[in-house]
């Protein structure tokens, strides 16, 4: 299995302006993420509202630039790119925006929204049209969506259209951001089966960020949790979910239990810290319930716990030590990456 | 009035909207009914009619609403025949709201102790101080820490958690006989909805109130609800238990909504595909003759088409409405 | 449009009705006596030639005999000229449809000057931000706090009075408050998702701007062009009354009212018509833009095409 997308040390600070002559501060939206993302795969990343996992999908594509970190695209670097070479790379990604009506111009028509990357592509005029019925088509719209405007549509059907839109050029690599957001339980059925078909047939490789767990379980193969401008674990989509680690991951994954009865899950207490000011430490040491010294005084690194399971808590490598009682199937930590050459010692 | 009667009774309720496009049908023959200190999940998609029901109640509705028919029997008064000085008697003090977006619901201008303290000196008649006091109360019942500080904040410094819990402090101060929530914890991320629905469960054993939850999610539901209501296109179309609704849905509508709701996989050879619904749910200014599901009802037959099924109680506390049963 | 619902009493069918009509009428009375005056004297001024009783600018024949209070050719209504004639016997009606044709005309070029003008530096200063914004802004605001009319007088002092100097002086006066407004619009769309998608697929700024930016920004400046047109009309007869504006043989409204101004008692006729015609320019156009912007503005909110039923029956969520 071949990497398509890797993402490494990517930072992405936004300078809050205060008083003139104090210190500089800065939301560190995205805080030294590393990953990768192997073709012909659906990769998750979840996260609350303000974990910064939007700011991480823009910064990949660089539609916000980022403060510092590589992302490389079957092997380039991105950044290096220019002129022929940057075009010829950006017609291979799309990202589809969570609220589909406002991500369609609304004085435009279906088929001006769907056809757009083809005029930015210049691929010749009588091509077109082609190729946009054929994208309609792939995502269930008949051709007499073509004049419709987007107002005209519903919500599912205006998704669709954004679907069509990114998949037009056959992109390699497709940013979701939570695609199924504000849509409808049966629709939003309709549009995940939409995308997982679309996945299979045209071989792409999916990076689906959504703060719902139950999807992201469903659709995903591999899952990265995301907290507060860190990635704190990453693992395979069942194994995140029959044997989580971190504690953050554990308290979110109580709240998919999805049953009759009255269980509310392992609750956490208190809110999440302020994004301008995140405490001292491991930034989850507020509201984690095994917080010890350690766990104020220093961050914890993003480490491999057993194969291809990597998290970053203080706790499972005291555990290295003889210190804390865990889970078994763990292994001895290794240091650097979270995915493992070979074997792990 | 003893302690199983109903507080709100709901009788054949319609409404309709009267627009420029067309008349569209919100409600189409509603009947609820509701005790003391229950509290009851209102269940359905865009369209179904949840939302305006909910607003319905109070007399809520904006200018080109009319109430084709029915009544609603709120503690013995009829709530659509009292005058708009009576209504706003009941509005906020026995019957209080809590919306789905704190940064709508409450004004940005004003400190939370304006808005919380406000509504007690209004309906409880109390003295400036009195009402402080009462309110740092509440807010500490909703287990908002340092309840002096959240009085003099304003409603941006506080996170959208926090937000939510004033809002729910405000609505309990009045110690309401019915919370009507609309979508409460939609817009508060899945940890923190988890804090406020044990803290909604927790605060009605204590006060006692009964509370209509009107949600999208199945999940909120299991979480906090005693019985449930499943809405589609302005019908109710199925009513029962949670426990009862959770193991054996009757209505075609419900068994399809639940089996379409994704849960995470179990390996990585269990399919992604979920089931779904064909199509989409109705235009409410143009809905399909008879049982307003039958286009999309995979056990849909020809009486379906042109008859409106009547709600039945096919159970001793589960009621359906669908030719099936 | 069908109903598929059994509908109720037939009294709930008289109530659509009536609410429906209500509702359309209100709406259209004062746009159509906008239209009706704007499109009336647009025709009028367009047509002046062939419309008026007297095409060579009101120069023509008069009976000087019929009016014998003056011994200049200024005569009161009378049936060969209905608005009467002015002091070199000219037919005051025809030179005020004259009047009507220039003014109309100046005041859409200058607009349509203002708006390019205004379009290109506003929408790129709010699509482009930084540098590029700070210079175009400084320019704007230093053309913005010259107040108008002053503004115009020292470019028509400086140029001499005439057609194409006025139409500068008007212009450069009036396209900051576009470029202002276009700029907000801007700023504002340019963050909407459509936006950044075509960003991040590539697409030239020229093009996002030009097919994004553009047409999503035109609405509120619909509404400023309409009033903006009544606007200009106003300022370029004022200019004229000044006697810095378009200079007689030519017929101009400003300048009729100049003239006059201190015969005012004696011939009433001579100052009432011009006057009555150019508010009646002003009031149409504003008329129209006021409609223009109540029509956009519904389209924006969520209760698009609600009817008023509490106000027939006094309540609100009435039964039936």
């Amino acid at each position: 299995m071949s990497v398509l997308i890797s993402v490494k040390s990517l930072r992405k600070y936004f300078p809050v302006s205060g008083l003139p002559f104090a210190k500089k501060q800065y939301v560190k939206a995205v805080d030294d993420v590393s990953f990768d993302i192997e073709k012909n795969t659906v990769f998750g990343l979840v996260g609350e509202s303000g974990s910064g996992k939007s700011t991480l999908g823009m910064s990949m594509i660089r539609i916000i630039k980022p403060t510092s970190g590589t992302v490389l695209m079957d092997g380039v670097d991105v950044s290096t790119l220019r002129g022929r070479e940057r075009a010829k790379w950006s017609s291979q990604l799309s990202y589809v925006y969570q609220n589909p009506v406002s991500s369609l111009d609304p004085t435009w028509t279906v088929e001006q929204s769907v056809s757009e990357p083809l005029a930015a592509a210049h691929v010749p005029q009588g091509e077109r049209k082609d190729m946009v019925l054929q994208s309609l088509a792939s995502v269930g719209l008949q051709d007499y969506f073509l004049e419709k405007f987007p107002h005209e549509l519903s919500g599912g059907q205006s998704q669709r259209v954004a679907i069509a839109r990114a998949l037009v050029r056959r992109p390699k690599f497709m940013i979701l951001d939570e695609p199924t957001s504000a849509l409808d339980v049966s629709i939003q059925a309709q549009l995940l089966n939409l995308m997982m078909d679309l996945q299979r047939e045209y071989g792409l490789t999916y990076f689906y960020i959504s703060h719902d767990l139950n999807v992201v379980g469903r659709v995903c193969d591999r899952i990265a949790v995301m907290y507060m401008g860190k990635v704190v674990e990453i693992a395979d989509a069942w194994d995140l979910f029959s044997s989580p680690m971190h504690p953050y991951t554990q308290a979110l994954i109580s709240t998919t239990r999805f049953k009759s009865s009255n269980f509310l899950g392992f609750r956490l207490t208190g809110e999440p810290p302020s994004p301008r000011n995140p405490p001292t430490g491991c930034h989850f040491n507020t509201r984690c319930p095994y917080a010890t010294s350690i766990c104020f005084q220093e961050e914890p690194k993003l480490l491999v716990a057993k194969g291809d399971h990597a998290v970053a808590c203080h706790n499972l490598e005291l555990v290295a030590q003889g210190k804390i009682q865990v889970p078994q199937n763990f292994q001895p930590v290794s240091a650097g990456g979270n995915r493992p050459q070979g074997q792990v010692d | 009035m003893s302690d199983n009667a109903e507080l709100l009774k709901v009788t054949d309720l319609s409404l309709d909207y009267y627009t420029s496009q067309g008349i569209t049908h919100a409600l189409n023959g509603v009947d609820l009914s509701l005790k003391r200190s229950q509290i009851l999940g209102i269940v359905g998609e865009s369209g179904s009619g949840k939302s305006t029901l909910a607003y319905a109640l109070t007399r809520l509705v904006p200018r080109n609403a009319v109430y084709r028919s029915g009544e609603v029997l709120f503690d013995g008064m009829s709530m659509l025949d009292l005058s708009e000085k009576e209504l706003r008697g009941i509005r906020g003090k026995r019957i209080s709201m809590v919306f789905q977006d704190p940064t709508t619901s409450l004004n940005p201008l004003f400190k939370v102790k304006d808005q919380i303290g406000r509504v007690l000196e209004l309906h409880q008649g109390m003295s400036r101080a009195e009402a402080r006091r009462a309110a740092s109360g509440f807010l500490s019942a909703v287990e908002l820490p340092d309840p002096d500080q959240v009085l003099d904040s304003y409603p941006f410094q506080l996170s959208g958690g926090m937000q939510q819990r004033a809002m729910i402090a405000m609505a309990l101060s009045t110690r309401p006989d019915l919370i009507i929530a609309d979508e409460p914890t939609s817009a508060v991320d899945a940890t923190i909805q988890v804090q406020i629905l044990e803290l909604l469960s927790r605060l009605r054993r204590e006060h006692e109130f009964s509370m209509l939850f009107i949600t999208h999610s199945l999940d909120v539901v299991s979480a906090v609800c005693d019985s449930i209501m499943v809405m589609y296109a302005g019908n109710v179309v199925e009513t029962g238990t949670v426990s009862e609704i959770f193991s054996s849905p009757k209505h075609p509508y419900t068994q399809a909504l639940f089996s379409s709701i994704p849960r995470p996989r179990k390996s990585a050879d269990e399919e992604k595909t979920l089931a779904t619904i064909p199509g989409s749910p109705p235009d409410p200014r143009s809905l399909p003759s008879g049982c307003k599901f039958h286009p999309r009802c995979p056990y849909a037959f020809e009486r379906c088409r042109t008859e409106d099924p009547a709600f039945r109680f096919v159970e001793p506390g589960h009621g359906v409405a669908c030719h099936l049963y | 449009m069908t109903e598929a619902v059994r509908t109720g009493s037939s009294r709930l069918k008289v109530l659509r009705r009536v609410a429906r009509t209500i509702r359309g009428l209100l709406h259209q009375k004062m746009f159509l006596a906008g239209i009706i005056i704007v499109g009336t004297l647009i025709i009028i001024g367009v047509f002046a030639p062939w419309v008026s009783p007297y095409p060579d600018q009101g120069a023509g024949q008069t009976a000087n005999t019929s009016c014998p209070t003056s011994a200049a050719g200024i005569c009161p209504p009378s049936w060969q000229h209905l608005f009467g004639t002015e002091q070199t016997g000219r037919d005051i009606m025809s030179r005020i449809f004259f009047g009507i044709r220039t003014s109309i005309t100046i005041s859409v070029l200058v607009v349509m000057l203002a708006v390019v003008i205004g379009l290109a530096v506003g929408l790129t200063a709010g699509y482009f931000g930084g540098l590029i914004d700070e210079a175009l802004m400084r320019v704007t605001d230093i053309w913005l706090s010259f107040p108008h009319l002053i503004l115009a007088l020292v470019i028509v002092a400086v140029l001499g009075p005439g057609f194409n100097d006025i139409l500068i002086a008007l212009g450069a006066t009036w396209w900051p408050g576009f470029a202002r407004l276009a700029r907000a619009q801007a700023l504002e769309i340019r963050n909407r998702p459509y936006v950044i998608v075509a960003k991040a697929g590539g697409v030239g700024s020229r093009s996002i701007i030009g097919r994004h930016i553009l047409p999503n920004a035109i609405s509120p400046l619909l509404v400023l062009i309409s009033v903006d047109l009544g606007a200009v009309i106003l300022a370029e007869a004022s200019l004229s009354f000044l006697g810095l504006g378009i200079r007689p043989p030519t017929a101009d409204l400003g300048v009729m009212i100049a003239e006059s101004a201190n015969q005012i008692t004696t011939a009433w006729w001579y100052a009432l018509f011009p006057g009555l015609f150019l508010t009646l320019l002003v009031i149409g156009f504003n008329l129209v833009g006021d409609t223009i912007r109540d029509r956009l503005d519904p389209k924006l909110r969520v209760d698009l095409g609600m009817i008023d039923v509490g106000k027939l029956t006094g309540r609100s969520g009435r039964r039936l």
